[in-house]
């Protein structure tokens, strides 16, 4: 068997094939773009844009662990608080869920995993990337959509970027992380992967009202 | 759950505070007389320091020296009544508190906070300072939950109170909810209405008939010793609060009906008295009667508004919010889909019950090979140095000695000793073990773990990892053979025996596979990331084909596991089942230190068991119904729960609780299946397979 074939899925899968999405790669089943990439970014300009975030990489650590780890790759950083940086040649985005608590994201995966810097900490990590889903709801209305279906206060002075916190989401625990774009709101949200399905049609549901429409990875990169 | 249809309903909701009117009764420092002994005897709290207490009841002289007890300095009682009973006051008198009778609080003075009351008495007006103001007034009679039912409250002039009106059948009422009585006629009313529903049912026996009359003529004599007051009058016109959920003032209430809303049930809906969060318990009674004063009629012209549901709030979000109910999909769920299974939902998770038949499945597993889609099971992964130590102490056998490469059976207990969950625990390194719950525990086990965790210094740190893990069970004498084809793992009987744990890939997906078998056949359970759901599916069923692999479903997995007599936690086990009776006794490990539940297995063990959990047979196809009871001479002493046609064995296969006495190799057991006999055989032994040979082969 060739080990290299094996393909990841998004939990989305199916909602992207009903919507025409390209891939990635052929490994890999992630939206790259629907019908245009340009409408895609056009719409979210506009209104807004949820897309499925993925194959993201993501460590929690828990314990004192999380704090040694926190330190390596962005020291001083407060519980409640994003550093996005580029630690041993590859991007990590860490989110400080807790004293005790981190979250790494990897966003460009890596194929040794895990960077070596994070030393000591390594053992203590755990992988949740397939476990939790990433989506990405971006626009000048994200905000507004997510209050529809979050009860806690996002305004700018509660949430502002770079800050990430859990709340519920339409009824279920979720991950809420504020990294804008280019002066863009951007929030991403995580969400245990058998929820997913269900959180991005609630979200597109809700949305609907605020112009919101998916959009591929390209969307969400000219942004930048 | 429990769902019982009674001949007959006793109610007995007993009877509530009211609220007095005078200005500034919303201050801070202002407390009914039950809150104000909770915060003393159930919080160890001193409500206040100093206090004085209103009431037009003997209730009041009991709180004051309840307050007294306490360690409250009482200031004065201020009794409404000119002449209360002789003897109410012999505690209260002793304490050295005042006492004014026929007197009425005007106002409670105070910036933010209450600082003193002014008092009108039948000499002059009095200021006393305080900074607690207990109103205990006498309580009235809850009479929500009736009024639902249909019957409607009637006011008693003699009494001043609304009561249970005309009676509804097969409903009868008992104690407070009638109007106050002394304690001795509330004891009295309660035998009453139970021999009188005992009666009315048949069940009385020769017991004399209820003397109901010579009851309601001493209650009567009671109610005549104590007069009543009005609780609405008020002589001073600042702001008194009828409703203080709503807000609604007594002037509120005199505009409205100076505008016209001068009917009770329009009043409501104009003012919203009574419709706050309290559903009207603290101003029902209240606004009618003040209602009633304001338009110069009795509370009996004017009645009471109508009692609807909820009796307790609920948020309207949840009547009237989005439809916002979670659903679970399993990384194969489209697989699964394509095969259009009949669906089951299983908490928040959609699982496939059957897919082609329970015969086809089953006969799969047995002789050839069949797949599952385990990924419901609860998953949590639990590392640290303490780690081994930890699942020691929450379960009553041991995993410190687990080897690494092992896996254990594991049944978790509260601190009472009833069985919480199981699973199984596997240890992957010295310091780190991959643990399963049950599909629907896995939050509560989450937890449990985390509040054992708290406050401790262990080094343990637990993960939900339950949507990180898809899982696979792949089942039947062939399922060797096929992971052998999909992974490079030696996986031979020799180096992978029963209850083994290993870690490799498989399709060259990474996956740890334990060799554990809950449906009786040589098994392998893979979990792995969850993103490779529908690509391990996919290999394992085109690899399979050669080995005839044929996915089955919960339903088939439910008799396969019946076949074994292998327990499911909360449907064969209930809120009151212990280890020892429900056949698990070999797990504890008694010798241990410590662990939860210890104490009280030892007192189960003095005990002695009373019931058992075995397996049992009928002849026949009848099935008997899950929940149906196991009688003997017609009398219910246990029951079943679970039963199946198992069609590989050709015959109907069970389990349930019966008497310990009864719980023997081949006894006789009656089940009562639709209110007729069905004769049943124990068998204490699993149905196929006894010896394992199959599980371990």
């Amino acid at each position: 068997l060739n080990a290299t074939l094996r393909i990841r899925r998004s939990p989305l899968a199916a909602r992207h094939v009903a919507l025409g999405a390209r891939w990635e790669s052929e490994v890999s089943h992630w939206p790259l773009a629907y019908a245009s990439p340009d409408q895609e970014a056009a719409a979210l300009r506009k209104g807004a844009g949820l897309n499925d975030w993925g194959p993201v990489d993501k460590y929690l650590v828990k314990g004192p662990a999380a704090a040694e780890s926190a330190a390596a790759v962005a020291p001083g950083l407060a519980s409640g608080r994003i550093a996005s940086t580029d630690a041993g040649g590859q991007a990590v985005i860490l989110l400080r869920l807790a004293q005790d608590e981190s979250l790494f994201v990897l966003p460009f995966g890596g194929p040794a995993g895990l960077p070596e810097f994070l030393g000591a900490a390594r053992p203590r990590m755990v992988d949740l990337s397939s476990g939790l889903s990433s989506f990405r709801l971006a626009g000048p209305n994200a905000r507004r959509i997510l209050e529809e279906l979050c009860p806690v206060d996002l305004a700018d002075a509660v949430v502002p970027n770079l800050s990430v916190l859990q709340a519920p989401l339409a009824n279920i625990h979720s991950i809420l992380a504020r990294i804008d774009h280019a002066g863009v709101p951007v929030f991403a949200l995580f969400v245990p992967r058998d929820l997913a399905e269900y959180t991005w049609d609630a979200l597109l549901a809700s949305g609907k009202a605020h112009g919101l429409v998916p959009v591929g990875g390209r969307a969400l990169d000219s942004l930048r | 759950m429990l769902r019982v249809r009674p001949g007959r309903v006793i109610v007995a909701t007993g009877a509530a505070e009211r609220p007095s009117l005078f200005e500034g009764n919303d201050l801070p420092g202002v407390m009914l007389g039950r809150g104000a002994l909770r915060l003393a005897r159930l919080y160890g709290v001193r409500p206040g320091l100093r206090a004085v207490v209103y009431t037009d009841d003997d209730r009041g002289w009991r709180t004051a020296a309840e307050l007294v007890a306490a360690g409250v300095h009482v200031a004065a009682v201020v009794d409404q009544r000119p002449a209360p009973n002789p003897d109410a006051g012999d505690r209260v008198a002793s304490a050295g508190v005042e006492v004014l009778l026929g007197a009425r609080v005007l106002k409670a003075q105070g910036s933010g906070a209450l600082a003193g009351v002014t008092i009108e008495t039948p000499d002059e007006p009095r200021t006393i300072s305080c900074d607690l103001l207990v109103v205990a007034n006498r309580l009235e009679p809850v009479l929500s939950l009736l009024a639902q039912n249909g019957l409607r409250p009637a006011y008693d002039t003699g009494l001043g109170e609304f009561v249970p009106g005309d009676s509804v059948p097969g409903v009868g009422v008992a104690g407070d909810v009638r109007g106050p009585a002394a304690a001795d006629l509330v004891l009295e009313d309660g035998s009453l209405a139970g021999l009188e529903a005992a009666q009315a049912l048949g069940f009385a026996g020769d017991a004399p008939a209820p003397d109901r009359a010579a009851w309601e003529a001493r209650r009567v004599a009671f109610l005549a010793a104590r007069p009543t007051v009005d609780p609405t009058r008020s002589p001073t016109s600042g702001k008194q609060f009828v409703c203080v959920c709503e807000d609604v003032t007594t002037k509120d209430i005199k505009h409205a009906i100076a505008e016209g809303f001068d009917s009770l049930e329009t009043l409501k809906r104009y003012t919203t008295v009574t419709m706050g969060p309290c559903q009207g318990k603290m101003c029902h009674g209240l606004a009618a009667r003040l209602h009633a004063s304001l338009t110069g009629q009795t509370p009996a012209d004017t009645g009471l508004t109508t009692s609807r549901p909820p009796y307790q709030p609920v948020q309207l979000g949840i009547l009237a919010g989005p439809h916002l109910s979670p659903v679970r999909r399993t990384a194969m769920h489209s697989r699964h889909a394509a095969l259009n299974p009949t669906w089951m939902d299983m908490g928040e998770w959609k699982r496939p019950l059957v897919y082609t038949s329970i015969e086809a499945e089953t006969r799969a597993v047995h002789e050839a090979v069949g797949l599952i889609d385990v990924s419901t099971l609860g998953k949590l992964d639990v590392r640290g140095v303490d780690a081994g130590d930890f699942l020691d102490w929450l379960h009553p056998n041991r995993f410190s000695d687990l080897r690494v490469g092992r896996v254990r059976y594991r049944v978790m207990l509260d601190d009472a000793g009833i069985i919480l969950d199981d699973g199984t625990v596997a240890r992957l390194s010295d310091d780190r073990f991959l643990l399963t719950t049950t599909t629907g525990n896995i939050e509560a086990i989450d937890q449990w773990l985390k509040w054992w965790l708290a406050g401790t210094d262990r080094d343990v740190q637990v993960t939900n990892v339950t949507s990180e893990l898809a899982a696979l069970n792949l089942a039947g004498p062939r399922a060797r053979d096929l992971l052998a084809k999909l992974t490079e793992l030696d996986v031979s009987k020799e180096t992978v025996p029963y209850l083994a744990a290993i870690e490799g890939t498989v399709a060259g997906v990474p996956a740890i596979v334990l060799r554990i078998g809950f449906v009786g056949e040589l098994g392998f359970e893979m979990h792995f990331p969850a993103d490779y759901g529908d690509f391990l599916w996919d290999a394992i069923m085109e690899a399979g084909k050669e080995f005839e692999v044929q996915p089955f479903g919960v339903e088939a997995q439910r008799v396969l596991r019946l076949e074994k007599q292998h327990a499911i936690v909360g449907q064969d086990t209930d809120a009151l089942s212990q280890p020892y009776e429900a056949g698990m006794a070999w797990l504890v490990k008694a010798e241990k230190p410590d662990f939860i539940g210890r104490d009280a297995l030892a007192a189960f063990v003095q005990e002695g068991e009373q019931q058992a959990l075995v397996g049992f047979e009928t002849d026949g196809r009848i099935v008997p119904h899950e929940g149906e009871a196991i009688t003997r001479h017609g009398e219910p002493v246990g029951r079943v729960t679970s039963a199946k046609w198992s069609p590989y064995l050709s015959k109907t296969i069970g389990m349930g609780w019966v008497p310990v006495e009864d719980a023997k190799e081949g006894a006789t057991i009656t089940i009562r299946h639709v209110g007729e006999p069905l004769p049943a055989t124990v068998r204490l032994k699993a149905f196929y397979d006894p010896e394992g040979l199959r599980l371990r082969s």
